[in-house]
């Protein structure tokens, strides 16, 4: 199988390990990665916030490289898969919206037909490489590893067209943790936002969102936490002593990007997953 | 066919001022009197008083009238009146037509000449109309006075029961093993807190014991010929494998019977076994086999020492002959694991409400280790007031039996902690505001607000998010126990019943009464009445209340033996009628009939909505009280008489339509006096042969008015109107000049609007021009 | 000094505003709103707000155009949709919280040092010049000096782990996005109006 790939920014900046760890499991599992040549900024929250018609002709660029290209595109990032999912919705019930996007990209010499989808690699992992076969490369099973599955606020949200998994209580990460021989703690939050996107607007309310994730995940019993997102990653890891400080408790639970914890069983050597990176240490022992 | 020479009379009213302020009726009563067969024409001040009345009889003698014309207020006031005058005078009701002066005429209008001209035309069509009427006369055929209930929970039974003691025989069909339906599941009714069983026992037992009730349980009904007055019904039982008169209910068979499957009446929050008594107060009171569990094996066959086991036993057939049917099939619920954010399936404890009354009667444990919960919260709105994952509607009951539920859980556990989260709360009934006051005397919290999510927090624990709306704040809580209030639909299988019975379904999904508030238990055949929660979501007390409603609205049409039916009914003009089955297909209660010597109306099952004249290609087929004789020259009369320019004429279907047009006027709603009003029995009725007619007679445009939900479906309306338009067109009348609408009675203001801004329209295009006019006549002429 | 909770008196009620509302993406079908909460139930960063999504919609219900425009609560929405997936009348809130982002930007009704509308700005300018978005360009574009001091700790972790790099990402051709932009003509309401 193969996918025109969409890193993203964060993959390409501050969560660079989730690019290294995506790629390497892919690799391994028969996943076909092309990079989409200059692809750019999805537009994330803030061009929604500028401008309708922006949020929509900025992210269909990507779209319509991909349609070049004639593949689906793969994402690694939960937010930019929403973007996606809405560029693709929007343009579905109003035929106008459609037309003008066509029209602007085609100045660039580009087609957007819709026709060019957005997948999200988890849901490939789980649904089209299969579970089966991700348990058959399962070199180094992570027994005994309790693993708390975080998915993130947008997975609770993805239109009907776009659901990979059930929105209310979603099982996907829980069954790749089970494939790779680790054991899944389901925490009640684990579709809660953990504060990322309003770090640096909000404060105190986005520090009382991540505290309350891993706070949450290590009442649970979980040893450490896996994500599906970036940001959230970088979140949860980065600004944990942060948060620890501030409300004087103590989690010492290492982050792991989805990507990591499946390369880690699949035999991938850690520095090769970027696991050196964490700011909270991860050790399987 | 007109009488040699008709005689007409017609009469004026002043109505007090009401028609005479604005009309001037003594130049009606002036161009009435020049009409063909008029032989007489007066004024009254009051022609419904007695003087009034005295006036028309010594007229009739005078003149020897034999058919007469009241020009007065709406038919809906005085028909009656008028025809029993006619009666008493030898005169067949039926050659009485009254014309619409006062709500269609004097109350709509400011001018007096406009108005006046326009009495003039209403007045030259109900003369035109009552120089084709005929003496009718209403038929009777005699019933059978047995009634079939289907569906045996407690409006069936309560219909049974009152039918049964007024002397009918009943047949009651059930598809469950025993009757007794939802009620006989629930612990404890609202607001008074009765013991649900022990009020619906002695129901139960009187049922069993009446001699007049035949009670058909495991049964379904597999088809129904015939109507009002003489129904068949086909019913098919399935094997009990149990007869019911050998079984003593002793349970030896059920010990030893090796398959376990859940219980349906206990909401499967217990296990039965596959030979089983629905419920220790079941009537029968007889075990039954489940067919669909069992595996033969009949060991159960050695434990009964009564020999009440018949493996052998099969479905069979039954034809039961009825003169009325009451549906009460009830209701089931809304399954909520389709709302996946509330957990449904996932977690021991977390319930329906129909399975917490089965906990509460059984000592009320938390399922997931069967000990006492201590703190519960109630689900309200689940898949209730959604318009997007579940049904629109209100379910009504829920609020009051979490309610109650909640008041009853804290007697019996001290110290229970219950929380009742809803939208809105609803306690509409006598006592329920205040059972809702005792509640939270006695502790009951309440938050307003919809949940969010129920999240399983541990084996025994669930923790419920939601806003509490009256703070504005998130509130998460955890609780061993929450109860899902699921919305309330219509029992499995009900659309097909309703397909056999020729009921209709409303947009909800329930059956459709005939009317929502004068004929609420009606259905739209005439023989089937309607009652409980097939009609839509109710408690206890309502599904009573309809049932006796039921009871009484079969006993009114069965009571006298007879049914007498209204003549307004289609026939078929024999050699004219060539099979072609295009009326049969049209026809909306299957009253036609293609025998070897052509079309036959069935009279017992036509209800007069005339869909069956327009398509038959031979003009084989008409209908009584509105013959194509009546209605053209009632056209002709309304559109020909004065020279009002532009001239609108408007059809309005009998029923909703014309009583809308009627409230326009009651509410003295002005709107231009162009507008003449002609009354229907359907839109369905009309040919584009008649807005041809009104054309080239003198109209300028034509509006069109069926009311909402009438037998004339949405679909067969819109094609029935599109081709009516492309007949118009194709005779050269621009489709502006036409104008199509559905009302419904309260809606009465949006007609005055319609009327309004269409005579505008026709103000703009001009009165047709007079060689389009020509045409139509010359077309006609061919 | 306003007082705790002003009263909401009959001048300030604009009905023009709810109006104007209803026809923005998102706005269609305010009005049936029944106020249940399950949006604000669901919502995933209400802790951050100031009225929560269904006081939104209770104020736009009620024409406090000013208020609605002028709260932090349209910017905390992180567009999860959680609240839209279950509303009964289907009502698309993040949709709404956009069109109410950009109609309080384009009256004016944020003041210049807004955080909210630094952030977002930022987050576009540089978008605008690489094609891709460098997170700690845009801190350092938001934060004041005490922050950036404070932060300074992580950010020494981070750029040691090489999560932190003094290169921004960008594209090769960004001036591609100007062409598109160019073309597409957002907000002079553009093809999109």
């Amino acid at each position: 199988m193969r996918f025109a790939y969409y890193p993203g920014c964060a993959s390409s900046s501050f969560a660079r390990e989730h690019d290294s760890s995506s790629r390497t499991v892919s690799k391994l599992l028969g996943i076909d990665l092309a990079e989409l040549e200059n692809w750019n900024c999805c537009g994330a929250d803030s061009a929604r916030s500028i401008d309708r018609f922006t949020s929509v002709v900025l992210p269909a660029r990507n779209l319509a490289l991909s349609e070049k290209a004639d593949l689906d595109l793969l994402v690694t990032c939960p937010g930019c898969y929403q973007v996606f999912s809405r560029v693709h919705e929007l343009c579905e019930a109003d035929g106008s919206l459609k037309a003008k996007a066509e029209a602007s990209l085609s100045g660039l010499g580009l087609t957007y037909s819709g026709k060019a989808r957005a997948r999200h690699l988890l849901d490939v992992l789980v649904n089209d490489v299969g579970l089966a076969k991700i348990s058959q490369e399962v070199k180094r099973p992570l027994t005994s590893l309790k693993v708390a599955p975080y998915y993130g606020c947008q997975h609770a949200g993805f239109p009907k067209s776009a659901r990979f998994d059930d929105p209310q209580r979603p099982q996907t990460l829980s069954k790749l943790i089970a494939a790779v021989g680790a054991e899944p703690v389901a925490f009640p939050n684990a579709t809660r936002c953990c504060g990322g996107p309003l770090f640096m607007t909000h404060p105190e309310a986005a520090s009382s969102m991540t505290r309350n994730i891993l706070r949450s995940a290590s009442d649970a019993g979980g040893r450490c936490i896996v994500t599906t997102c970036e940001l959230c990653h970088f979140n949860l890891d980065a600004r944990q002593s942060a948060i620890e400080k501030q409300y004087g408790e103590k989690y010492s639970i290492p982050i792991v990007h989805f990507t990591q914890l499946l390369g880690l069983g699949l035999g991938i050597h850690s520095k090769m997953l970027g696991l050196d990176r964490n700011i909270v240490p991860f050790n399987l022992s | 066919m007109a009488p040699a020479e008709p005689r007409i009379g017609v009469f004026i009213c002043h109505c007090g001022g009401n028609i005479g302020n604005t009309v001037d009726v003594e130049r009606v009563r002036d161009a009435a009197g020049q009409l063909r067969f008029v032989k007489c024409a007066e004024t009254n001040r009051y022609l419904c008083s007695s003087s009034g009345q005295d006036l028309i009889r010594s007229k009739i003698q005078e003149h020897g009238l034999e058919r007469i014309v009241i020009g007065s207020c709406s038919p809906r006031m005085h028909l009656k009146t008028f025809r029993d005058l006619c009666s008493s005078e030898g005169i067949n009701p039926y050659l009485v037509e009254m014309a619409n002066l006062r709500e269609q005429c004097s109350w709509t209008a400011l001018d007096k000449d406009s108005a006046t001209d326009k009495a003039i035309d209403i007045i030259a069509g109900a003369v035109g109309r009552a120089t084709y009427l005929e003496p009718l006369t209403p038929m009777e055929m005699k019933v059978n006075s047995n009634v079939g209930v289907i569906g045996g929970g407690v409006s069936g039974i309560c219909a049974s029961l009152e039918l049964a003691n007024q002397g009918y025989k009943v047949f009651m069909v059930e598809r469950q093993p025993s009757i007794g339906g939802h009620m006989a599941q629930l612990s404890k009714t609202y607001p008074t807190l009765d013991c649900s069983l022990c009020i619906l026992s002695p129901k139960l037992a009187e049922t069993k014991g009446h001699p007049l009730i035949e009670l058909m349980t495991n049964s379904d009904v597999a088809s129904i010929e015939g109507s009002a007055g003489a129904y068949s019904l086909t019913l098919t039982q399935r094997p009990r494998y149990v007869n019911e008169k050998k079984c003593t209910g002793c349970g030896e068979c059920a010990k030893v019977c090796p398959v376990e499957v859940a219980d349906e009446f206990e909401e499967g929050t217990a296990r039965r076994k596959a030979i089983y008594l629905p419920f220790p107060q079941a009537v029968p009171n007889a075990y039954v086999v489940d067919e669909e569990n069992c595996t033969k094996c009949w060991v159960c066959i050695k434990a009964c020492k009564h020999g009440a086991i018949n493996p052998r036993d099969q479905t069979s057939q039954k034809e039961i002959e009825v003169g009325a049917v009451i549906v009460a099939t009830g209701f089931r619920l809304f399954d909520p694991g389709v709302l996946t954010q509330y957990g449904y399936g996932i977690h021991p404890n977390i319930v329906t409400n129909l399975q917490l009354e089965r906990l509460i009667e059984h000592g009320i444990y938390r399922p997931s280790d069967r000990k006492t919960p201590r703190k519960i919260a109630w689900v309200l709105c689940v898949g209730s007031r959604d318009t997007q994952n579940g049904q629109p509607y209100c379910s009504k009951i829920c609020c009051m039996a979490a309610v109650k539920e909640a008041v009853l859980l804290r007697e019996l556990v001290p110290n229970l902690e219950t929380w009742i989260f809803y939208t809105d709360l609803r306690a509409a009934g006598k006592g329920y505001e205040e059972f809702y006051a005792r509640a939270k005397e006695d502790g009951v919290k309440f938050i307003r607000g919809r949940v969010a999510e129920v999240v399983p927090i541990s084996g025994d624990e669930v923790m419920v998010r939601a806003e509490d709306t009256l703070l504005g704040v998130q509130l998460e809580n955890t609780f061993d126990l929450v109860v899902l209030c699921p919305a309330i639909l219509p029992e499995v299988g009900t659309g097909g019943l309703a397909e056999k019975l020729g009921l209709h379904i409303g947009s909800d999904g329930f059956l459709l009464e005939r009317h929502y508030k004068l004929r609420p238990v009606d259905s739209q055949n005439d023989g089937v009445f309607l009652s409980g929660c097939c009609l839509g979501p109710k408690d206890v007390r309502e599904s009573v209340v309809e049932a006796l409603s039921a009871a009484s609205r079969t006993a009114s049409l069965l009571g006298k033996g007879i049914v007498t039916i209204s003549p307004d009914k289609a026939y078929v003009i024999a050699d004219r009628c060539d099979s072609c089955g295009e009326c049969v297909k049209v026809c909306p209660t299957r009253a036609i009939e293609l025998l070897s010597g052509g079309a036959t109306v069935k009279s017992i099952s036509c209800v007069g909505c005339g869909l069956c004249v327009p398509v038959c290609p031979k003009d084989a087929i008409d209908l009584k009280n509105s013959t194509e004789s009546q209605l053209m020259a009632e056209i002709e009369g309304v559109a020909a008489a004065t020279a009002t320019k532009p001239k609108i004429v408007a059809f309005a279907e009998a029923t909703s339509a014309y009583t809308a047009c009627d409230l326009v006027g009651l509410a003295r709603q002005q709107y231009p006096t162009n507008v003449r009003v002609i009354k229907v029995p359907s839109v369905g009725r009309l040919h584009a042969r008649h807005l041809l007619a009104a054309f080239s007679a003198g109209a300028d445009g034509v509006i069109m008015i069926e009311g909402e939900g009438t037998l004339l479906g949405e679909e067969r309306f819109r094609t029935h109107v599109s081709e009516i338009r492309k007949m118009l067109t194709s005779r050269g009348i621009e489709s502006l000049r036409v104008f199509a609408t559905r009302t419904t009675i309260p809606q009465f203001a949006k007609l005055a609007s319609v009327f309004q801004t269409f005579t505008e329209r026709i103000q703009k295009l001009g009165a047709l021009p007079p060689e389009a006019r020509s045409k139509i006549e010359q077309a006609a002429a061919v | 000094m306003s007082a705790e909770r002003e009263t909401v008196r009959a001048a300030m009620l604009d009905p023009a505003f709810f109006d104007e509302v209803k026809k923005t993406p998102g706005g269609e079908k305010l009005a049936s709103c029944i106020q249940c909460g399950i949006c604000s139930g669901s919502c995933t960063t209400s802790i951050a707000a100031e009225f929560n999504p269904r006081q939104v919609i209770e104020l736009i219900q009620l024409g406090l155009g000013d208020k609605t425009l002028s709260t932090r609560s349209i910017w905390t929405c992180v567009f999860c949709r959680t609240c839209t997936v279950r509303c009964p009348q289907g009502i698309d809130i993040p949709e709404l919280m956009s069109s109410l982002r950009i109609m309080a930007v384009r009256r004016g009704a944020l003041r210049r040092e807004d955080r909210n509308l630094k952030f977002h700005q930022a987050f576009w300018k540089i978008l605008r010049a690489n094609g891709r978005l460098d997170t700690f360009r845009l801190y350092s574009r938001l934060a004041d000096m005490q922050e950036i001091a404070r932060s300074m700790p992580l950010g020494l972790r981070l750029l040691r782990k090489g999560k932190l790099g003094f290169r921004a990402p960008s594209m090769a051709n960004p001036e591609q996005l100007s062409r598109l932009m160019e073309i597409a003509k957002p907000g002079e309401g553009g093809p999109s109006k």
